[in-house]
Formats: C-alpha cells, sequence, structure tokens
C-alpha cells in the first residue's frame, strides 16, 4: 500500500476563526481508532469472504479436495491449470465473452433507457415504466429462464406451437447464444435501470443550466453533461452486469446447456459434479475467471479515479425534464413491449404450464377451448408444508442478510471513498471477489469455511444469512459507492464544522441524503437474497431450504408443474415483499 | 407507519401461511408398530428384535442423505414411519453434490446423516474409504433373503435396489407404430435430431449405462448414435422433462424416473429393448457417528426386506430381496431378474472401466468436460 502525505482537509483538523482546535479529534488521537476500525473491518470481510475464496484457490493448486481437516500444504500441483487451456475451458469462456459483452449491452440499453426516460422526461406514464423497470428483479433469472425454456424451445415451445395453431411456421429457438445473450441482458436489466436511475435523479440541474444558459442545444446538454455526470453509474453498472452475466449459472444451465452452449460456470459446475468430481480443476478455471473479473474492477476504478464526478452539493435539486416531443408514444411503446417480454409472456407461460392438466400441449389454443386448465398443482402447492417452512425461511434469511448486508456495505464504501486510512482500498477489492467467484464455488468455499469456523451456525439460517451477505458484498458496495461518489464531501464536513463528531455528523447528513440509493441497495439485496439459489445448495438442511431451492429441486425432479405453480407463488412474495420495503421508504420519506 | 408495517408485515404473513396450507401432523396416523415388547416382524420376515426395536423407538428422528428421487424416498420413510412410528427426515442431493457434502462434515466431525442412500461405485468406494461407515446388522431372516451380491465389505454397505435405465418415447409425438423398440433403431435416420441422452459424468447412472452400451451395442453403435446428432442433457430429470414436453422424440432414461413423470401424467412409453438394458444399484449404509444405531439398524432391514423392496418394485426398480415380487410399471410387469434383460456390471467392473468408458465417450460426442 502507498502511504498517503494527507492534505490539510484530511487530518480532522479543524482552525476556527479564534484559533482554537475543536472536533474532530486530532490525527493522533484518531489513528488508534482508525487502525483497531480498519482492522476489524478486514477481519469481517476476511471471515466473509477471503476464507472461503481461500480454501476454494487452495484447491486450485493442490491434487485434494481442502476439506475439513484435510487441510495438507503438500501435494501442491499446477496441473489443475491445465484444464483452463484445454479445448473445452476455451470455448466456454469465448462463449461467456460473447454472452458477458452481449448481455451488458442489451441490459444497459433497456435499463439505461428506461432509467432516462422515467428519471428525466416528460414521458406518458413514468410510474408504469419505472414499474416495468423493476419487474425482471422479481422474476429470479432461474425462473425466467425456466418460462422462457417453455416459450421458446424449438419443438415444445408455447410460443411455437401457439404459431402452428394460427397457421405459421415455428419461428423461435431460445437454446441459442443470441437467446442466452438477451434473456441474460433483459433479466440483469434493472440492475443498469436502478443504478442509472439513482445517478439522473441525483444530478446538479445547475450544470445543465448552465450549459443551456451557453446555449447548448438539449441534445448537447444530453451528450455533454447529463450522460458523462452518469459515468459512475452507467460503467458500474456495466461492469456490475458483465460481471454477473459470465458469472451466471441458473440461465445459462437451463438455456445454454440445452443447447450445447458451455460457458465457464457450466463448465465449471460439470466439473465439480462430473464423477469422479473435479472440483480442483474446477477451481482453477474458477480463479482465472476471478483474476478477468479483478482487471475490469481495477479498470473502471481507474477510469473513476481520474475525475470528479460529484454533482450534488448544499444546493437543492430538482433536475429539469427533457420534453421527447414526438418520441413520447415510442417511448411508452418501447417500455411496453419490454413488460410483456419480460414479464407478461414469462408469468403467462407459468400459469399455462401450471395450471394445464397434462405436461404435454398439442394446441394452446385448443387446450383453452376444451377447458384443459385447472388450479390443481397451486392447490397441491399451497397445501404443501414444505412449502411453507420455506417460504418463511426465504423470508428470514432474505431480510435479515438484506440489513446486515446494507449496512456493511454502507461502512465499507464509506471508508474506501471517503476517508484515507491507509490499506482502505484493499477492503474495495475485496468486497467485490465474490462477483467473480461463480456462486456454486463460493457456495462451497462457504461450506467449508463454516464447517471449519467452531460456531455452532452451521444447519442453521444463520449460516445462510453469513453466506448471502458475504455473496452479495459487491452489489451492496456497488451500489452504496455510486450514491457516495455522488455526495460532496463538504455537506458532512459542514457539519462537523459546526461540532457534530464524524458519526453524528454522518448518520445526520450523508445516511439522509442517501436515502435513495441506500433504499435501492437495501431492495437490491433483498430481491437478490429472495432470488438467490446457488450459494445455499451446499449449505441447505431439510429445516433450511429455502423457496427457490424447492423450485429448483422440483425442476430438477422433473416435477415442472409443481415447479411452475411455486414460482408464481414465489414472484408474488417477491413482488408483495418489493412493495413493502418501497412503501416503508416512502414514509421514510415523507417523515423525515 | 408502524401500522402500516405492521399490517405489511400480517400481509407477508398471511401469504407465507397460505403458501403452506395446514403444515401441522403429517404423522400420527393409526400406528401399526408393534406393541411393547414384541419382535419387529413384518409378512413373516423378521426386521427387528424386540429389544432392539424398543430402542430404536427412544432415539428420536432418522436422517436419511440420500441421491434418490425426494418423491420415491418420501413414500418409503412415510411407510416406514406408519409401521414403526419413527419418524425418518430426508436430505435429498444429486449423488455427486451429496458425496461432497457427506465428506465434508464427516470431515469436520458433523455428519448430519444417520443412513446414506447413494448411487455411483467410485462415489459408495469413496465414502467408504473415508470411514462414512459402520457394519449393520442384519436379522437372519433378512440376510438369508438377501440376491448374491448384495453385501459388501461384510455388511459395511449394501446394495438396496437396482434401478434400470432404458429408453422412452413420448408417445404423442411418435405413434406407437413408428417408435423405437430397440436400441439399435435409435441410430436410424427416423429418429434424427430427435433422441436425448445424459452426458456420461453425470453419476452413476450413465456410466452403468454407457458400459452396457459399449459392452452390448459395441463402438460403432455409439458413433452411430452420435452422428445421428443427438441432444446431450445433463441430468435425467431434465431430460425426462423434455420428452414429456415433446422437445424431444425420444430419450434414454430410468425407468423408475420416467414411471414417475408417467404417473404425473407425462405422455412417455417406456421401451423394453430387446438387447437389454443397464442396471445401476443405489448402495446403502448407516454411518459411523449416528447416535441411533438402533434405529438405523431397524431402518436398513426393513429397506431390504420383502416389505420394503416390494415398494422398490413398484416403481420399476429390482429388488434384492428375493422374497420381493418382480418390479412392475404400472400393469407391465419388467422381465424377471434370471432372464437376460438387466445387464450388470460388479463393481470392481464398474471401477475399473469408469474412466476409460467416459473418456471414450467425451471423445465420440465431441463433448468436453
Amino acid at each position: 500500500m502507498t502511504t498517503h502525505t494527507s492534505p490539510p482537509d484530511a487530518t480532522g483538523v479543524i482552525t476556527t476563526p479564534r484559533g482554537s482546535k475543536r472536533r474532530p479529534a486530532s490525527s493522533a488521537q484518531a489513528q488508534p481508532r482508525k487502525v483497531a476500525g480498519i482492522v476489524a473491518l478486514y477481519g469481517v470481510l476476511g471471515i466473509l469472504i477471503l476464507l472461503p475464496v481461500a480454501l476454494v484457490v487452495l484447491s486450485a493448486f493442490t491434487s485434494e479436495t481442502p476439506r475439513p481437516g484435510n487441510i495438507s500444504l503438500s501435494n501442491f500441483t499446477l496441473s489443475n491449470f491445465g484444464t483452463v487451456f484445454g479445448p473445452g475451458a476455451m470455448r466456454a469462456a469465448g462463449n461467456s465473452l460473447l454472452v458477458g459483452l452481449g448481455g451488458s449491452a442489451v441490459a444497459l440499453l433497456c435499463g439505461g433507457f428506461l432509467a432516462f426516460v422515467t428519471a428525466r422526461t416528460n414521458a406518458p406514464a413514468r410510474k408504469f415504466l419505472y414499474f416495468a423497470g423493476l419487474v425482471p428483479m422479481f422474476l429470479p433469472s432461474f425462473v425466467g429462464a425456466l418460462a422462457w425454456g417453455l416459450l421458446g424451445g424449438p419443438n415444445a415451445g408455447l410460443l411455437n406451437i401457439l404459431a402452428r395453431d394460427l397457421g405459421f411456421a415455428p419461428f423461435m429457438n431460445i437454446y441459442t447464444l443470441p437467446g442466452l445473450i438477451v434473456l441474460l441482458g433483459i433479466y440483469y436489466a434493472p440492475y443498469a435501470f436502478l443504478l442509472i436511475h439513482a445517478s439522473f435523479s441525483l444530478m446538479n440541474p445547475d450544470l445543465e443550466e448552465s450549459a443551456r444558459v451557453h446555449g447548448a442545444t438539449p441534445g448537447q446538454v444530453l451528450r455533454r453533461v447529463t450522460f458523462p455526470l452518469a459515468t459512475p453509474a452507467i460503467l458500474g453498472a456495466a461492469i456490475l452486469i458483465f460481471t454477473l452475466t459470465v458469472e451466471n449459472f441458473p440461465v445459462a444451465q437451463m438455456i445454454g446447456s440445452a443447447g450445447g452452449l458451455d460457458t465457464l460456470p457450466t463448465y465449471i459446475f460439470r466439473l465439480m459434479n462430473s464423477a469422479p468430481s473435479r472440483g480442483n480443476e474446477a477451481a482453477a478455471v474458477a480463479i482465472a475467471l476471478v483474476l478477468v473479473v479483478l482487471i475490469v474492477t481495477a479498470l473502471q476504478r481507474r477510469v473513476i479515479s481520474k475525475r470528479t464526478f460529484t454533482t450534488v452539493s448544499g444546493k437543492g435539486l430538482k433536475p429539469a425534464k427533457v420534453d421527447l416531443g414526438w418520441f413520447r408514444v415510442p417511448a411508452l411503446i418501447l417500455g411496453v413491449l419490454y413488460f410483456v417480454i419480460t414479464a407478461v409472456l414469462p408469468i403467462g407461460a407459468l400459469l399455462f404450464v401450471a395450471m394445464h392438466d397434462s405436461p404435454y400441449v398439442a394446441s394452446v389454443i385448443g387446450s383453452i377451448q376444451a377447458g384443459n386448465l385447472n388450479f390443481n398443482a397451486f392447490a397441491e402447492v399451497l397445501t404443501n408444508p414444505t412449502a411453507h417452512k420455506a417460504t418463511m425461511n426465504s423470508l428470514v434469511v432474505s431480510i435479515s442478510a438484506a440489513v446486515i448486508g446494507t449496512v456493511i456495505a454502507f461502512i465499507v464504501s464509506y471508508v474506501v471513498n471517503r476517508t484515507r486510512v491507509p490499506g482502505r482500498a484493499g477492503l474495495g477489492y475485496i468486497s467485490m471477489i465474490p462477483l467473480a467467484v461463480p456462486a456454486i464455488v463460493l457456495g462451497l468455499g462457504l461450506l467449508w469455511t463454516w464447517l471449519l469456523i467452531p460456531l455452532p451456525v452451521y444447519g442453521t439460517l444463520v449460516v445462510m444469512v453469513i453466506a448471502f451477505t458475504a455473496a452479495q458484498m459487491p452489489q451492496g458496495f456497488q451500489g452504496a459507492s455510486a450514491g457516495i461518489l455522488q455526495i460532496h464531501q463538504d455537506l458532512e464536513d459542514s457539519a462537523v464544522m459546526h461540532g457534530a463528531n464524524r458519526i453524528r455528523a454522518i448518520w445526520r447528513v450523508t445516511v439522509p441524503l442517501l436515502r435513495v440509493p441506500l433504499t435501492s441497495t437495501f431492495l437490491l439485496l433483498l430481491m437478490l437474497s429472495m432470488r438467490e439459489l446457488t450459494v445455499p445448495l451446499f449449505l441447505f438442511t431439510t429445516d433450511t431450504r429455502l423457496l427457490s431451492i424447492v423450485i429448483f429441486d422440483n425442476y430438477e425432479n422433473g416435477i415442472l408443474q409443481s415447479s411452475a405453480a411455486t414460482s408464481v407463488l414465489y414472484c408474488v412474495l417477491i413482488f408483495l415483499l418489493a412493495w413493502l420495503a418501497r412503501r416503508f421508504g416512502e414514509e421514510r420519506q415523507r417523515t423525515s | 407507519m408502524k401500522t402500516r408495517i405492521i399490517r405489511g408485515i400480517a400481509v407477508a404473513a398471511t401469504l407465507g401461511l397460505l403458501l403452506a396450507g395446514c403444515s401441522a401432523g403429517d404423522t400420527g396416523e393409526d400406528s401399526q408398530a408393534p406393541a411393547a415388547g414384541e419382535d419387529f416382524v413384518v409378512d413373516g420376515e423378521l426386521i427387528a428384535s424386540a429389544e432392539v426395536f424398543e430402542a430404536a423407538k427412544q432415539e428420536g428422528t432418522l436422517v436419511f442423505y440420500t441421491g434418490a428421487s425426494e418423491v420415491s424416498e418420501k413414500e418409503v420413510t412415510d411407510a416406514f414411519t406408519a409401521l414403526t412410528d419413527i419418524p425418518v427426515e430426508i436430505v435429498r442431493l444429486a449423488p455427486n453434490k451429496l458425496q461432497e457434502r457427506i465428506l465434508s462434515e464427516n470431515a469436520a466431525g458433523k455428519l448430519g446423516a444417520d443412513i446414506v442412500r447413494i448411487s455411483g461405485e467410485d462415489l459408495i468406494v469413496a465414502l467408504a474409504e473415508d470411514g462414512v461407515f459402520q457394519k449393520t446388522e442384519l436379522t437372519d431372516d433378512i440376510a438369508g433373503s438377501l440376491i448374491a451380491g448384495a453385501t459388501f465389505d461384510d455388511g459395511l454397505y449394501y446394495n438396496s435396489f437396482d434401478r434400470v435405465y432404458s429408453f422412452g418415447y413420448n408417445d404423442q409425438v411418435i405413434a406407437e407404430a413408428d417408435a423405437p423398440k430397440n436400441w439399435a433403431d435409435l441410430t436410424s435416420a427416423d429418429y434424427r435430431s430427435q433422441v436425448g441422452l445424459v452426458q456420461v459424468g453425470a453419476g452413476g447412472s450413465t456410466a452403468a449405462l454407457t458400459r452396457f452400451q459399449f459392452d452390448e451395442l459395441g463402438e460403432k453403435w455409439m458413433k452411430d448414435l452420435a452422428a445421428n446428432d443427438p441432444r446431450v442433457f445433463d441430468s435425467s430429470a431434465n431430460l425426462t422433462d423434455a420428452l414429456a414436453r415433446g422437445e424431444i422424440g425420444v430419450g434414454m432414461v430410468p425407468i423408475g424416473t420416467a414411471y414417475s413423470a408417467i404417473l404425473s401424467g407425462a405422455p412417455i412409453t417406456i421401451a423394453m429393448p430387446e438387447e437389454g438394458a443397464a442396471a445401476y444399484p443405489f448402495y446403502l449404509g448407516q454411518t459411523k457417528s449416528t447416535a441411533r444405531s438402533n434405529a438405523a439398524t431397524v431402518f436398513v432391514n426393513w429397506l431390504l426386506s420383502a416389505n420394503g423392496q416390494s415398494l422398490a418394485a413398484s416403481i420399476g426398480d429390482y429388488p434384492v430381496n428375493e422374497q420381493a415380487p418382480n418390479p412392475t410399471i404400472g400393469d407391465v410387469e419388467l422381465p424377471a431378474l434370471d432372464s437376460n434383460f438387466l445387464y450388470r456390471s460388479t463393481l470392481e467392473e464398474s471401477l475399473a472401466n469408469l474412466e476409460a468408458d467416459a473418456k471414450l465417450w467425451m471423445q465420440i460426442f465431441d463433448y468436453t468436460g
């Protein structure tokens, strides 16, 4: 780590006009506390993230899986990395790259467009468009993949059957690379939407106003001021989505593998699940993936650190609306189309399959006319004790993980972006690591870790909360950072100058200003936890099964109808939770 | 604000409850368990002495880790609980994941399982070598009626049934007259791009199937099949699902898996090819770390008894108890054990061929792994 020569404002020493030194404490006093604080943060992130990853790394370099009691520092080998350069991994890596780039482009296009339209334009039905932007969040990607597999299969896809009903030729095959890219893109678009929307709505109107005063056209203002100011959010979203799509396992498995397309995660999954299991080679491939993502993250940080993007200062905020003119209605139509593709069609397909009296559908229209639909599958799920228990487990785990995750993410992000404590950058990098570690590998690392640590949490819901907090640290960190970077340090400092201590200043000034991004972060983590499937796969016991696991189990066991029925109810539950969280956020906004 | 939150929580809780229905009490029906002081005998077979059975009932809930399908295992444990009043909790994972989980838990001294059931010769051997199991003593009745070769390492673990890997077709997509009858038909151009199979590394099941195909049908057949543009799946459940929906017309499936899909309405017809079909065992053992050794012993004895085995037979699995009936799927009775239908490998043969078969298979199907 480099040492910093602190500029005057970083010492925390403020000289008042009368010359007396006041709070915050002098650097000599604060240093031990800061050091203790950062050590504690490293400790927390170390156990949450580094230890599981370290166990995975270790297994990449040995010929034995490092299970508890079986960790040997001998048997070191580099042979596992031979697999990384083998034809299988190379083919998978090529597909992953295409999927990552294509998926991010689709996601940024969809999410960015909706964010801009809802935050900064006079488009009609903006509330609906905002909702449409968020909607894929209520549909976990594996449920989306399940639904689109039902819709877009080349032979038995419902859309193709419907086309046949209407006298057209089957027209779609989702089990292809473009299918995979578009599917991942639309289901990760909400990340772009949320991050970019937050940025657009926090923007200082003065900058745009002054551009206009100096004669810029609306187009020039957008190009030269508005979009550049949103760079951290757009870049953050791009990196996040790129890594998430590259790392996505369930969609790639359900759609890609079925079409003979491997990506790195499905390849890793197959290595781990082959008989005999090749966990060591899987770990080696995973490490290659981690390195790629770390490089991408470092690049992103370089781009952001070159310039300042601070736009929120002490003045009032009310960004001006852009007049869309003739494009108002087409903008709405595009939004509706997106809504139909991401929500209406998949939910419709799940409902249809869950209600159809047999798994085989000869004709969509024929089935509806003949009344071959019933609610039996829903009744079965609703009276199933396993589903009940799983629902409660999912709720408890997700809410706990989202609260804890948001708090830790905010603290870490604050330390990284606002303080000059030596070693702070490392916290940022550690926080981003889980993004690069395929969830399936992280899950295994977490299993080993919590079997090793002599605390009685294994087999309880606590270990799930811990696992989710660790796995979702990158999203929390990105969300909190995007907000913090836009709030000028001066605001907090002026509170300090007026006598508040730093903690109080953060609590009374920074946190309230970050209400929107922090609520978004909480919402994001809540949704992610509700949707998470892969991480808990190694950690659950019968008592701690989550709803996502029950659905995937049913899918894996070929009980597709029950899986579809549970998926529909699962989406309703997720939607309800999100609605509650938003209501809660609005209440806070009104009362504060 | 508080009332709104409380209202919100109430809504969430209601939905949770709705999603649940009543969860209470699925046991506690009329007990069929023998009275105190009596031996536990079912259909004339002694499952446990009165002493062991009494002790077993005091030991609480058995934890059963299994790689077999949860639906069929739930039927088995429900039947056991109805007979004995001993509750059983199932943890179900795909065999490879299950093995990893057991090895990890065992190494940490936190193995949750009392009993393990898993397929895959390499998996069971690795578990046994890791010291996961302890011997289970069978009563003379049970030991006497087991078929030859079902006991391993003097009772450290047992074969608990043989599942059969055959193929089936979607009878809505393919008419009976046009349907493939034998393995040889699958290489015909009529079924080009229509056949689905599961990749060789998926588990003990596909390893057994591959062994059978190389040995009985030959490498050329395998190459012809690969040239017929089949679709390769990652698990047999996914394949069964695609077959049920008509996404593929023909698929290689374990009969037990296909049959449970048929029971839930899938239009699948299972073929009984003349060349035979591959059998693969599900192994069963009680763990060394169990604190419920009596209950575990009762469970293993019952699973291997004619009564326990008839459940396996009823979903098309071949029982290991000579007293149990021939396997059936619905009205169809499968060929007898001593007919030439069933292709079995010994554990040693399976292990010896595992790697070479997998390598050749991947080469033929241009499959990277």
